[in-house]
């Protein structure tokens, strides 16, 4: 049980990007009840609202990148970019996996620290991620109006 | 004459806007980092902290220390040891901090490379890129004499090989690639070379046959190569140490993990005696800091240690004389590491 505590701890640090103990220890999350108070407690924003949001969007990134194993399957593209790019989401989604895991369930409470090698890749998955939102918004946008903005941010 | 001069002129028009916003980055890098490190200075303190050898060791015995001493990865002690060996003192701290600019404009080119690739627009790669130079770990790493920063480049120039090899097929990017991932095994232990350098191999080949549509010999040769020479580090610690690893770190970690224990209860185990006073003693406690508190007695307080909560080293001095029991060890409640 302990343990099981301390893992939920560690994947908290991952996300919260604090080093320090919460979960396994009982009296610094009981603060973020003063929310009823003060509904914009910077404890519950920063235990609560940072951590939650920032794993959605980690999770978001590696199911958006582990997509791609699809390519593997169907036959080889003629354009040798496809290839070079599917290769490169899936590398960047290992690591993702690999780090957070190894992390969150061997670490000493530095989980935070863990994650700053591979913060770039999280980045990058960031930036597809938003790529590809922008782009059915643009697309939505372009059939309803007019292409020119999409040719210009493109 | 003409004609070719204007081909030449307009060749160069097209490379300078496909590497326009590369462009852009490196120099916004360039210009952000000029304002922020005024404020903040090489920090060449971490060299003295349990990440690296003994400083001595690095300058005098380099190469025994790395063999007997096996509780950090090798490659970053070889580094330090070898910037110990060759920039003169003075020198010492503006040649990593120099080495460093470097990596970090070296991470933030490949990231914006990462992103062409991706198809990522223009505008808003210049934008996340130019928000990512004000994201405080990166820089914090960057101004650290720590693996953080040259790891965070490896991982990413290993990606980033790794996908040009795909695209061009040239031996120059596969051996960047190899090179990348065998630096990040031997530079920290926690890129396992089993779990984490195979599968990335496997995927690396397995991309090459899919896409690329063949696998050469030589080229599945010098993967082999790169596992073996990292093995070799393995199987070194293996005989001098017991374990199949890079470094011998990882126990601490472990116990730090699964030993803890609320301060509350430990106080109650130790007001009835169950446990020993050394269970006082927080992890990081380096010895020579624990003689020094046990001779002199004065107070003592832990720099840089990494544990969040603060200790009156005083108090725990006497509650260190003061206890029931000095010389038991109770290794179950111990959460010292």
């Amino acid at each position: 049980m302990n343990y099981l505590k301390a893992v939920l701890n560690e994947v908290h640090i991952y996300f919260s990007q604090t080093p320090g103990r919460v979960f396994n220890e009982g009296s610094p999350w009981r603060p973020a009840l003063d929310l009823w108070r003060n509904p914009l407690s910077w404890t519950f924003i920063r235990i609560w609202i940072v951590p939650i949001l920032a794993f959605l969007m980690y999770v978001w990134i590696v199911v958006l990148q582990l997509r791609e194993l699809k390519k593997f399957r169907v036959p080889p593209p003629s354009d040798s970019r496809t290839g070079a790019a599917t290769l490169v989401h899936l590398l960047c989604a290992f690591n993702l996996v690999y780090v957070l895991l190894i992390a969150g369930l061997f670490e000493l409470g530095e989980g935070c620290f863990m994650r700053i090698p591979i913060d770039p890749l999280i980045l990058i998955g960031g930036a597809v991620l938003m790529t590809r939102f922008f782009s059915v918004f643009l697309r939505f946008f372009s059939m309803n109006y007019s292409g020119r903005c999409c040719t210009v941010l493109w | 004459m003409g004609g070719h001069l204007a081909t030449r002129i307009q060749c160069g028009r097209t490379h300078l806007c496909k590497y326009s916003s590369l462009l852009v980055v490196l120099i916004l890098f360039c210009l952000v980092r000029s304002f922020q490190y005024p404020s903040r200075p090489f920090n060449t303190a971490p060299i003295h902290n349990m990440h690296a050898l003994d400083v001595e060791i690095l300058e005098h015995d380099l190469f025994q220390g790395l063999y007997y001493l096996h509780s950090q990865p090798p490659l970053f002690n070889l580094m330090l040891g070898v910037g110990l060996k060759v920039l003169p003192d003075s020198w010492f701290a503006e040649g990593f901090a120099c080495l460093y600019f470097i990596l970090g404009l070296g991470l933030f080119g490949l990231c914006e490379r990462l992103m062409n690739l991706f198809g990522v627009p223009w505008l808003l790669r210049i934008f996340l890129l130019a928000s990512f130079l004000f994201h405080e770990p990166i820089l914090s790493a960057e101004r650290y004499l720590i693996y953080t920063h040259p790891l965070a480049f490896l991982i990413v120039l290993g990606i980033y090989a790794s996908g040009k090899w795909i695209q061009n097929g040239k031996p120059f990017w596969l051996a960047a690639a190899l090179i990348s991932l065998a630096s990040i095994v031997l530079m920290r232990s926690f890129f396992h070379l089993i779990l984490w350098m195979l599968p990335m191999l496997a995927l690396l080949y397995l991309a090459s046959f899919r896409f690329r549509g063949r696998c050469g010999k030589k080229e599945v040769l010098a993967g082999i190569i790169t596992v073996a020479f990292c093995s070799l580090f393995y199987a070194k610690n293996l005989v001098v140490a017991g374990e199949f690893t890079s470094s011998t770190w990882f126990g601490m970690n472990f116990a730090a993990m699964t030993a803890y224990m609320d301060p509350k209860r430990t106080e109650t185990l130790l007001a009835v005696g169950k446990i020993t006073p050394l269970v006082n003693i927080r992890r990081f406690f380096t010895p020579p800091g624990l003689y020094r508190l046990l001779w002199s007695g004065s107070p003592y307080r832990h720099r840089g240690s990494g544990c969040s909560d603060q200790i009156d080293r005083q108090a725990e001095l006497q509650q260190l004389h003061s206890g029931p029991c000095l010389t038991g060890v109770c290794r179950q409640h111990n959460n010292s590491g």
